[in-house]
């Protein structure tokens, strides 16, 4: 029951993930990140099997950091790349013997065209940029939320109130406790924490 | 496909250590595809005449559409299993036939066939008898109804305009939605805010439609073809026309 | 359900006309049942040749870009673009190479060669095999519906406007009848010196 949000808006992405870390129906872990930055303006959010998420999700990193130290620190790959060289990575890796099993949503902030960037990618590698995306069982209780209370031009006031009102949803929906949702937004200042008020 | 051709015993298995089981496959698909099309006072009904099993042609003249009584408007299409199609248009028959004499020579309305229809394949609910059915008729005022089923009696006593069934209503039913129901179509120059107007079509259009539909099932689907039976029931009575489709 | 070609979904239709070829394609994403994304087109660019994929989303996004990688690498070598029968025989041979692990996709190709001015279709299944086809060519999860509507809409010599009109409605009408396939099109109309791109509303469900 792990639970992946993302929501874009004027000129933010907010990402958020649940907290709970668990292992059928035990939970492991009340404050589990399952959330990577990647460079300065884009991050990601991962879920699926334990082991594959967090190895997959450093080996991008990893890479993606690597590209910055190569390269001019004004010359960073946009989110659209980045996007697109986790989804090579991973459809590379479907059809080799032992496949990552691994779902994520991609935020950025593109600020060469001050654009905000959401991808959804399956384990199979299936790619979408999306205006807002889930994964999980969330899909089946916010994509509907979403799709009511969405438009492409909200304030990041706005935005932070859909993930409230997903948060409140699944909070009442689901049968195990998620431990709650780490969110961050990226916006052109870079990828920042955001606390999300407690459910009243 | 073709180990199940025909209603059959699975084949004999040579490994002996392997546990063997008697099974019975009471089924079989025999192809065709049959369509209904419902004007205002008159009604098209109409099947090809192709009864396959698997990649074999049984026969190119078995009709599927079925005229219940020689002094009614009730007429009956049945595809999927021939057998059970036969048995439930013989049912049909026999029924439509009994109401007549016990109700002093009045004839069954459409709307009593449908329901009584129903009853008859809802009745074998937990056996099915695994046909579609599409049946059709004119009710007292004259006005043609039409209803179709899947094989345990699923039917709108609302009836429909137009019904496709069998192996080819895939292939048939988008066109039919585009044609007869005028689906995807606007009225020019209203920029696409308003949708044409649905209208019942002159006998000679539908047929057109029929026609051009059977071809084109024949075209692509390997177990329709051979010949197209086309029914026209109207206020001039029934009458059955026969045209060929291609053989291959 | 387990079935790759039928996971995510999706239709492309082509159809030649009179010196014009149109090509179309629905713009769901799903994963069975569930809708992730309303604009996920399946046609892609290269040149004079446009190529619908259906099958496999990620497959669809892998082909995508190897043919794009392909196609650039053809072009810087022959100082030209590639023509719309050249690229069927890279798909195909493409495809092949993967014999015993292939790409669930099914691929359908359009286009007007510049040289000799003859419009062009063709499709294959996922291990290369072409289909060259007089008169059209469809695929993916509607392809049973698109060859019920093309097979009776369709007929020779359409002058464009009059192939786009042929076209959508083969495409809208199978796609409605698809609960795999639809929200939305994308229709190309090729002639020889004009490509016209219209987006299709289509029904949101």
């Amino acid at each position: 029951m792990e639970v992946l949000l993302g929501i874009t808006g004027k000129d933010f992405t907010l990402v958020a993930a649940s907290n709970a870390a668990m292992r059928g129906v035990t939970i492991l872990k009340a404050e589990d990140d399952k959330t990577r930055t990647l460079n300065s303006h884009t991050m990601m959010a991962y879920s699926g099997e334990a082991g594959d998420t967090v190895q997959f999700a450093e080996y991008i990193q990893a890479n993606v950091q690597l590209y910055g130290m190569r390269n001019n620190a004004n010359w960073q790959l946009s989110p659209p790349a980045v996007a697109s060289f986790i989804r090579q990575e991973l459809a590379r890796s479907l059809r080799s013997r032992n496949a990552y099993h691994v779902n994520l949503l991609i935020g950025g902030f593109d600020t060469t065209t001050n654009k905000p960037h959401l991808y959804w990618l399956d384990h199979l590698a299936s790619q979408a940029s999306i205006p807002y995306a889930a994964h999980g069982y969330a899909q089946y209780y916010c994509l509907s939320i979403l799709d009511k209370h969405h438009h492409p031009g909200i304030s990041l006031e706005k935005g932070l109130e859909l993930m409230r009102m997903c948060r409140d949803e699944l909070v009442k929906r689901l049968p195990i406790d998620f431990k709650g949702l780490s969110v961050k937004v990226i916006t052109a200042k870079g990828v920042q924490k955001i606390e999300l008020e407690t459910a009243t | 496909m073709s180990l199940f051709a025909s209603p059959s015993y699975p084949p004999v298995g040579y490994a002996a250590s392997a546990p063997r089981q008697h099974a019975f496959n009471p089924y079989t698909d025999n192809g065709g595809s049959i369509i209904g099309i419902a004007g205002d006072d008159f009604l098209i009904m109409a099947g090809d005449t192709r009864h396959t099993s698997g990649y074999n042609i049984n026969s190119r003249t078995e009709k599927k559409v079925f005229r219940l009584s020689e002094d009614s408007t009730l007429v009956l299409a049945t595809v999927g299993f021939g057998a059970d199609a036969k048995d439930i248009a013989e049912t049909m028959r026999l029924a439509v036939n009994d109401f007549k004499f016990q109700h002093n020579l009045k004839n069954m309305t459409v709307q009593a066939a449908a329901q009584y229809l129903f009853t008859v394949l809802y009745g074998n609910r937990f056996f099915p008898k695994y046909a579609y059915c599409i049946l059709g008729g004119l009710d007292k005022d004259g006005k043609a109804r039409l209803y179709s089923y899947d094989p345990v009696g699923s039917y709108s006593k609302e009836g429909e305009r137009r019904a496709a069934a069998g192996a080819a209503s895939s292939l048939i039913v988008p066109f039919l939605d585009n044609q007869v129901e005028f689906k995807n179509q606007y009225v020019p120059g209203t920029n696409f805010t308003v949708e044409r107007e649905v209208e019942y079509l002159p006998v000679d259009k539908v047929k057109k439609l029929v026609k051009d539909a059977f071809t084109s099932a024949t075209e692509r689907h390997i177990e329709v073809g051979d010949g197209l039976q086309l029914v026209t029931i109207s206020k001039d009575g029934y009458q059955e026309e026969l045209f060929e489709l291609k053989k291959d | 359900m387990s079935n790759p070609f039928s996971i995510n979904g999706g239709a492309v239709v082509a159809m030649v006309g009179k010196d014009c070829v149109a090509i179309g394609c629905d713009l769901r994403l799903g994963m069975q049942a569930l809708t992730v994304s309303n604009n996920f087109p399946k046609i892609f660019t290269y040149g004079d040749a446009y190529l619908g994929l259906t099958g496999l989303a990620t497959d669809v996004t892998t082909m995508a870009e190897l043919f794009r990688y392909k196609v650039n690498m053809y072009r810087l070598r022959e100082e030209r673009a590639i023509e719309p029968e050249t690229m069927a025989n890279l798909v195909s041979s493409s495809l092949y190479e993967r014999r015993f692990g292939p790409y669930f996709v099914s691929p359908v190709i359009a286009g007007i060669n510049q040289r000799t001015g003859k419009p062009f279709i063709c499709g294959f299944d996922s291990i290369g095999c072409i289909d060259f086809a007089k008169d059209f060519i469809v695929s993916g999860t509607a392809s049973d519906q698109l060859f019920g509507t093309c097979e009776s809409l369709w007929e020779p010599d359409l002058e464009p406007e009059d192939l786009f009109e042929t076209c959508s409605q083969a495409l809208l009408n199978s796609v409605d009848r698809d609960a795999l396939s639809g929200w939305g099109a994308h229709v190309y109309i090729i002639t020889k010196d004009k490509v016209i791109k219209r987006l299709l509303k289509g029904r949101q469900d």
